[in-house]
């Protein structure tokens, strides 16, 4: 099953690919533990990473015969396609050799390749998997993207309309200039 | 996905909570404001105490502490009355008053607030932003110690942002601004504890103390004197009132005199077999020997009451002592015991007697400060008319009528005489 992760992936990056294979060969031994997504895939992933899943470690605090058994732990709000980008993130950072320049290229391209929308998706996914990391990485990335962009901006980014009255509009921007802070 | 929404985009009202508030916590606090004006629901989470706390601690904590939080909070709940009121009340006042401490004629102002009119509205709500920008615009005067030479004493400060530093205010009858000068960062500190100057800080750590422990002691230089000073004194000597000093050698002992005021002594308990330091715990007498003082001082070696203050004529009285615990604060003492000598604070108030002096002074009243005066000059006007001023500068300073600036030196000896402004 680990293949087809690998094979469903659209550009896999050569170091998190090449990695990969370098952990198949030297830890073939390592276990792993079976997750499906909720649009019905079936992965199988190491242990040492599914591990790092909060949802997955309080699955298996609850019921923890699915470890050993081959029961798939239900994961109801990734898809599949998050769950590969999760698991290439966490890949390339477990990856012992990756310096920091490595993982810094690697982000910026893994953050490049995802427009506004997975990027949104992606964090929901994080956040119900319960993935610091990731989730950190996530968040950090948007405030760089909304921070110091116009209020449209923000508005179109998270999707949402201006319901101040007009009034309220005007009663805000002259509290918020006693803060110091003017609107153009 | 379940969250999606039909069109695709993800609604900022579907996020789950931890998720805004991971990605605002990592804002600024400019940008936190200005995306409050994205929409209402970002409006209030925007303006969150959890978010703004951070941010307060962040840029402030080293020199607001309890006293402060406890004031702001006075200031806000004033304001949230005031604007209830407003309806029915028509004043003139833009400012809220700030908190008084003792009673008349001891009275004791902990922080002022300037223009406070904004807190009436919603802004009232969030304590920690408004805290956070009023600090920022220099509009609260907070209650700060502040590291004067050796000494540490009580003073309203508040921030200038264009300078970042801060204009200190020093109790003298009212509170005036202290001199220019703008203090930075590092001379500043939180009142460490959340007694007011006119109380007697009750000592907590007598029975750990021991040889080698650096401490704080409360000290003011007359019985007669509360904590807080007396006005009395205050008119005759222009002393300094409501401060809490350090005191850490003989120069500031000289300067003391001159100072009704709650001083704190900064002391090195030390094991030392050319100087020491003796230190004996009875059941209710500290004694206490000062390193920084010369043998033979009257200041050299004091008794402590556990309970109650100690005054003697010779040495002062003694109030509470504070264990200082941690080596940024010891080590914050050791560097300012290394200062050049301590400059005489400028000090605002000044009775001139007419014509028979002149003085240069600087700043306008009441914060002038005298840089020299000469007393008598009239009987010399010949001299200088006549161009020969080395002459009458030499006679000026023989017969004493010049006072002159000058700096005085560390090792001053119990008897000297030193300037002291009037």
């Amino acid at each position: 099953m680990a293949e087809e992760t690998e094979s469903t992936k659209t550009e896999p990056l050569k170091t998190a690919e090449e990695e990969f294979k370098k952990l198949e060969i030297t830890e073939e031994e390592e276990s792993e533990l079976k997750l499906e997504t909720s649009d019905h895939v079936t992965f199988m992933v190491e242990a040492s990473i599914a591990m790092k899943f909060g949802a997955v470690q309080q699955y298996l605090e609850v019921s923890p015969a699915a470890s050993a058994s081959a029961t798939a732990i239900p994961l109801h709000n990734v898809a599949s396609r998050e769950l590969i980008l999760i698991l290439e993130y966490y890949r390339m950072h477990d990856w012992v050799d990756a310096g920091e320049r490595d993982l810094k290229e690697f982000d910026e391209r893994f953050l490049k390749d995802l427009n506004y929308e997975e990027l949104k998706e992606l964090l929901l996914a994080a956040n119900y998997l319960n993935v610091e990391k990731l989730f950190n990485f996530l968040t950090k990335s948007i405030a760089n993207i909304i921070r110091n962009k116009d209020v449209e901006f923000v508005r179109t980014f998270f999707g949402i309309d201006n319901d101040y009255t007009p009034e309220e509009e005007a009663a805000y921007r002259e509290e918020n200039a006693w803060a110091g802070v003017k609107f153009v | 996905m379940d969250n999606i929404e039909p069109s695709g985009t993800i609604n900022l009202l579907n996020l789950p909570e931890p998720i805004m508030d991971s990605i605002l916590k990592r804002l600024s606090p400019m940008e936190l404001v200005g995306m409050s004006e994205v929409c209402t629901c970002l409006r209030d989470r925007c303006r969150s105490d959890p978010l703004w706390e951070v941010h307060v601690k962040q840029k402030w904590g080293k020199v607001i502490g309890d006293v402060a939080y406890k004031e702001w909070q006075w200031h806000i709940t004033t304001a949230k009355d005031k604007g209830i009121n407003q309806f029915n009340q028509h004043n003139n006042h833009n400012g809220s008053l700030g908190s008084f401490s003792g009673t008349w004629p001891m009275l004791y102002l902990r922080s002022y607030l300037e223009d406070c009119g904004h807190l009436n509205s919603s802004l009232a709500n969030s304590f920690m932003m408004t805290l956070y920008f009023s600090l920022l615009n220099g509009k609260f005067w907070f209650p700060a110690q502040i590291y004067r030479g050796a000494l540490v004493r009580h003073a309203l400060v508040r921030y200038d942002s264009k300078s970042d530093d801060f204009e200190v205010r020093l109790q003298n009858g009212g509170w005036h601004i202290m001199g220019y000068i703008q203090f930075q960062w590092d001379n500043l500190r939180a009142p460490p504890v959340d007694t007011p100057p006119c109380d007697r800080y009750v000592s907590d750590c007598l029975q750990d103390l021991k040889p080698g422990d650096h401490i704080e002691i409360q000290w003011k230089s007359r019985r007669e004197i509360t904590y807080v000073g007396d006005f009395n004194d205050f008119n005759y000597n222009g002393l300094q009132i409501g401060g809490m000093l350090l005191l850490v050698t003989w120069t500031h002992v000289m300067k003391m005199r001159t100072s009704a005021a709650v001083v704190t002594l900064f002391i090195i308990l030390e094991m030392d077999k050319l100087r020491v330091i003796k230190f004996a715990l009875l059941t209710e007498t500290l004694i206490v020997e000062f390193k920084q003082y010369a043998h033979g001082s009257r200041m050299k070696r004091v008794k402590l009451l556990r309970n109650g203050e100690q005054c003697e004529e010779a040495t002062g009285c003694y109030g509470g002592i504070r264990k200082l615990h941690s080596e940024e604060e010891i080590q914050r003492w050791e560097r300012q015991k290394l200062l050049p000598p301590h400059q005489t604070p400028q000090n605002p108030l000044l009775q001139l007697n007419g014509e028979r002096l002149l003085g240069s002074f600087s700043g306008f009243w009441p914060l002038v400060s005298l840089g020299s005066y000469l007393e008598n000059p009239g009987d010399l006007t010949n001299l200088l008319l006549s161009n020969c001023s080395m002459m009458a500068f030499y006679i000026s300073l023989q017969s004493g009528r010049f006072w002159f600036p000058a700096q005085v030196y560390k090792d001053l000896k119990p008897g000297d005489h030193i300037e002291i402004q009037r």
